[in-house]
């Protein structure tokens, strides 16, 4: 038997040992893998969604794997803790500490390869399951099965280059002991944890500067990685040293701690907090990126809605056809009769032109002031004087999601180009209403002025692009939220072949924008993203809590002989479930009671930006659904845990 | 008045092959007595010793502490009693690493819910006579063995129980640590009159106390009296040693 055959058996003949390790990598593997799967996928890879939405799944991908490192790293130091009394043995018969570094390195190795191949198959199987499971839920037929070479292979390098990292890291591990300390294993006392002020005042440094680095003026890119490196590193701190410090602050009060189970659980906790203080914090890390984009996802789908709510017209038709807009009106309206549909409409018209001064230009949606008037009241905007002493006057509509300072501010003259005209802007505007119109900013301009600049652009003295425009409103369906069954569904789906995008041929001179339709293509993709999202939230939530399950877990035999010696003298089951059930329950919801934290201050000031305000609803949403699953595990780890505990009182 | 009656007991641990652990057994221990109980690897001394402290149930017979009978109790009311009559001595302390000194002896004061005042005011009494007083902040691993023992006799003896069991109190000390975890003893019993019932191989531990029982496969085999020298007495348990168990030598160095 030649040392790698060793190795080889006993990786094979203690497979039990190294089944945990095992599973642990194989499952970062696996998760790492399907999202890889999901976002080198060629349809979300040629689908026009926002550069945004495709950096936030990288970053998750990142997120994945330092994760896995840490997860990997963990398993490995619990894994071969358990096995120091081997290394004990095999160093009292002689191994030299180098052998002892190639067997532990040759293990990882062997183990590695193991999980990276099987993690890839079981992740091959959970992404088609994840795709088809992702589009039959959000009706989408478009996310179909492929080979994700892209996806193996960064998997295959990733974790290959993780794995030569932690085994070189693991040497460090076991070098240091001695044969004794290796043979007594965990027997000896463990001393008090401490604080270190230091890093107790780096860590509130450490959080102080994520927490303002989101909120200093304009929030960009590299603020939000500062934010998030300091606020992960702050955390940490946290957990290894500010609990540490508050537990020894906690036991000064006597009143308190010495009373009843408390002083039990109080100073037991100290000890799990510190020891747990890294799987503690990798939770909150997952838990807080996790609830962060899916709060984002559902902050997002909330402005969706609103964007269907607060447009008053069911269909709009617009055409820069000079043939006029009458042949696509008689089309809609014959659609609509048949249907027997009642719709009142509104035409208006518009002239994108350029306003300004000599030294900078924009280019503005140009509305006559009588087409204005009819639809004012219904956009819930104010009404337009065209003059004033003699003064032409102008209304500035604007949009403030989609630019960020209005052209002009009230006053101010503004000059359109193409006739010379000079307008003064009366007011400037906004209303939700104009919002779903996704414009931008428009003008509005007395008739004789817009008429003037109409002109200018027929004969082709200026440039710029004419529109007709209708709007239809159906009273019928206004406030009702179109389901795919509802009436409005039915006709948008009639309208719908009507435009180019069912046929491929364009039965219109312009273009048909139908409400129900934008709505629901927007629903059904915020909807599969949340989807996924929730699925690798669910996938992270659950390894978290076996994480802890394990650590806790190993420190039963401990733990139970404590418990035994204090039922001896008297400690009630009672008292043994109470002390026990807190404890855990710490470990379980601190740190989502943390990651609830993090996540408004960070989803915030993001979200401001997106000028979404309120984000209380999504947040709770999604982290009350992560506190519901963790207390799913709490109560069945909980359980275990008692009921191994009872069998030792006596 | 007796503190502990045991009648009639017998133990039976079923199996393939079933065990006779106790044989009859009868044993009482009258309010302030030091009792030991001595016997060879394998006699039943510390199966006597759990079926006393509750922890064990006789297959027949009856135990009763201080008139009442812990076997008739519900769990819960068997834990507070075990809290108050009962005080608990352990060969390996027991004591939590995770807690100081002191908080390793009000632990069972806590869980009866006591006054903060009235526990503080019990720890520094109990650690004044147990000469402990300067420890009270350190944790249980930075003190010696000693120290460690004698804070576990505080922690059984500070709830002021009927009854203290000390179960090879001395098994992990060296000589100079057991000679002083047994004259704390003493004085506890002298001072304080609290009833003790000690289980031992070690005859230079056992000659602290007034009396002592011999077990030997499960019956009582002999029973010795102190007279006025300590010194006498080590010798009349180590002549009762030779005569029951045959070799003193290999008695008095049993130290598991």
């Amino acid at each position: 038997m030649n040392f790698p055959q060793f190795a080889y058996n006993n990786v094979k003949r203690n497979a039990r040992a190294y089944f945990a390790y095992f599973l642990s990598s194989t499952f970062m593997v696996m998760i790492f893998f399907s999202f890889a799967v999901f976002i080198y996928h060629p349809v979300i890879l040629h689908s026009e969604m926002h550069q945004m939405t495709k950096t936030g799944m990288i970053a998750a991908e990142y997120v994945i794997f330092i994760f896995a490192f840490f997860f990997v790293l963990y398993s490995i130091s619990v894994f071969l803790k358990s096995r120091n009394k081997e290394f004990g043995l095999l160093l009292m018969l002689g191994a030299q500490p180098s052998q002892l570094n190639r067997l532990v390195f040759l293990e990882n190795i062997l183990i590695g390869t193991g999980a990276i191949i099987s993690g890839m198959g079981l992740g091959m199987l959970l992404s088609k399951l994840f795709l088809l499971l992702a589009s039959r839920m959000t009706e989408t037929p478009e996310l179909p099965f492929y080979w994700p070479w892209g996806a193996m292979l960064l998997t295959t390098g990733a974790f290959a280059t993780l794995f030569l990292v932690i085994s070189a890291m693991t040497l460090l591990f076991v070098r240091k002991r001695n044969v004794l300390e290796l043979l007594q294993g965990n027997a000896k006392p463990k001393t008090e944890p401490k604080a270190s002020i230091v890093l107790v005042l780096l860590g509130i440094v450490l959080l102080g500067v994520g927490y303002t680095a989101l909120r200093v003026d304009t929030l960009e890119a590299t603020q939000l990685f500062l934010a998030a490196g300091t606020g992960i590193a702050g955390t940490y701190f946290f957990y290894s040293q500010l609990s540490v410090l508050f537990m020894r602050l906690l036991k000064r009060n006597r009143s308190f701690v010495w009373r009843k189970t408390n002083l039990l659980w109080i100073s037991e906790m100290a000890y799990k907090i510190k020891d747990n203080a890294r799987v503690l914090f990798l939770i909150t890390v997952v838990t807080s990126v996790a609830s962060m984009s899916a709060g984002f996802v559902l902050s997002i789908d909330r402005e969706t809605r609103s964007l269907y709510e607060d447009n008053p017209y069911a269909f709009q038709l617009s055409t820069q056809h000079p043939a006029g807009i009458a042949v696509d009106e008689a089309k809609v309206e014959a659609v609509l009769k048949r249907e027997g549909v009642t719709y009142e409409k509104r035409q208006m018209q518009s002239l994108f032109a350029s306003v300004g001064d000599d030294q900078s230009g924009s280019s503005i949606n140009l509305i006559p002031a009588s087409d204005y008037a009819r639809i004012a009241a219904e956009w819930q905007l104010p009404s337009l004087v065209p003059e004033q002493k003699g003064q032409p006057q102008a209304l500035l509509l604007y949009d403030e999601k989609r630019i960020d300072h209005p052209l002009a501010s009230a006053g101010e003259t503004l000059k359109i180009v193409a006739s010379e005209a000079e307008v003064k802007v009366n007011e400037v505007a906004q209303s939700p209403v104009f919002a779903t119109l996704q414009w931008g900013s428009a003008l509005v301009v007395p008739d004789q002025i817009y008429q003037a600049a109409v002109d200018q652009f027929k004969r082709g003295d200026a440039a710029g692009l004419a529109r007709q425009m209708l709007f239809y409103r159906v009273p019928a369906w206004d406030g009702i939220t179109p389901r795919y069954d509802s009436e409005e569904a039915r006709v948008a789906g009639e309208l719908a072949k009507l435009s180019p995008r069912a046929t491929g041929e364009n039965r219109t001179n312009g273009y048909l924008n139908i409400r129900a339709n934008d709505y629901q293509s927007y629903k059904q993709f915020m909807s599969m993203l949340s989807f996924i999202g929730s699925f690798v939230g669910l996938m992270f939530s659950l390894s978290s809590a076996s994480f802890l399950y394990f650590k806790l877990h190993a420190e039963l035999s401990r733990d139970a002989q404590m418990y035994r010696a204090l039922s001896k003298t008297g400690l009630s089951i009672g008292e043994m479930k109470k002390s026990a059930t807190l404890q855990i329950a710490l470990l379980f919801f601190l740190p989502i009671v943390v990651s609830v934290i993090q996540t408004f201050v960070v989803l915030s000031p993001v979200l401001a930006i997106l000028h979404i305000v309120n984000i209380t609803e999504p947040v709770l949403l999604t982290t009350g659904a992560f506190l519901l699953a963790q207390l799913g595990y709490f109560l069945l780890v909980r359980g275990r845990y008692v009921s191994r505990l009872k069998r030792v009182m006596v | 008045m007796n503190i502990l009656e045991a009648r009639n007991l017998n133990k039976v641990y079923p199996g393939k092959v079933s065990t006779q652990a106790l044989t009859d057994i009868h044993l009482t221990i009258a309010e302030g007595e030091f009792v030991g109980v001595m016997g060879p690897s394998g006699s039943g001394k510390t199966t006597l010793l759990n079926m006393v402290s509750t922890i064990d149930t006789p297959s027949s017979g009856t135990v009763k502490i201080g008139g009442q009978d812990p076997y008739a109790m519900s769990r819960n009311d068997l834990a507070k009693f075990r809290r108050r009559e009962l005080g608990f001595v352990f060969q390996d302390f027991n004591l939590l690493d995770t807690l100081t000194v002191a908080e390793n002896i009000v632990l069972p004061l806590t869980l009866d819910g006591m006054k903060l005042k009235e526990m503080d005011e019990r720890l520094h009494r109990i650690a004044d006579r147990l000469g402990i007083s300067g420890i009270l902040g350190s944790r249980t691993y930075e003190i010696s063995g000693g120290q460690r023992q004698r804070t576990a006799i505080a922690r059984a003896v500070i709830a002021e129980p009927s009854i203290l069991l000390a179960d090879e109190p001395t098994g992990a000390l060296d000589s100079n640590a057991s000679r002083i975890v047994m004259e704390s003893m003493e004085s506890l019993n002298e001072q304080e009159r609290t009833t003790i019932m000690l289980v031992t191989h070690d005859p230079q531990a056992a000659s602290y106390c007034h009396r002592i029982v011999f077990i030997k496969d499960g019956r009582l085999a002999a029973e010795i009296h102190r007279g006025e020298s300590r010194q006498a007495f080590f010798q009349k348990i180590i002549d009762t040693l030779s005569f029951w168990g045959g070799n003193a030598h290999e008695l008095s160095s049993i130290r598991v």
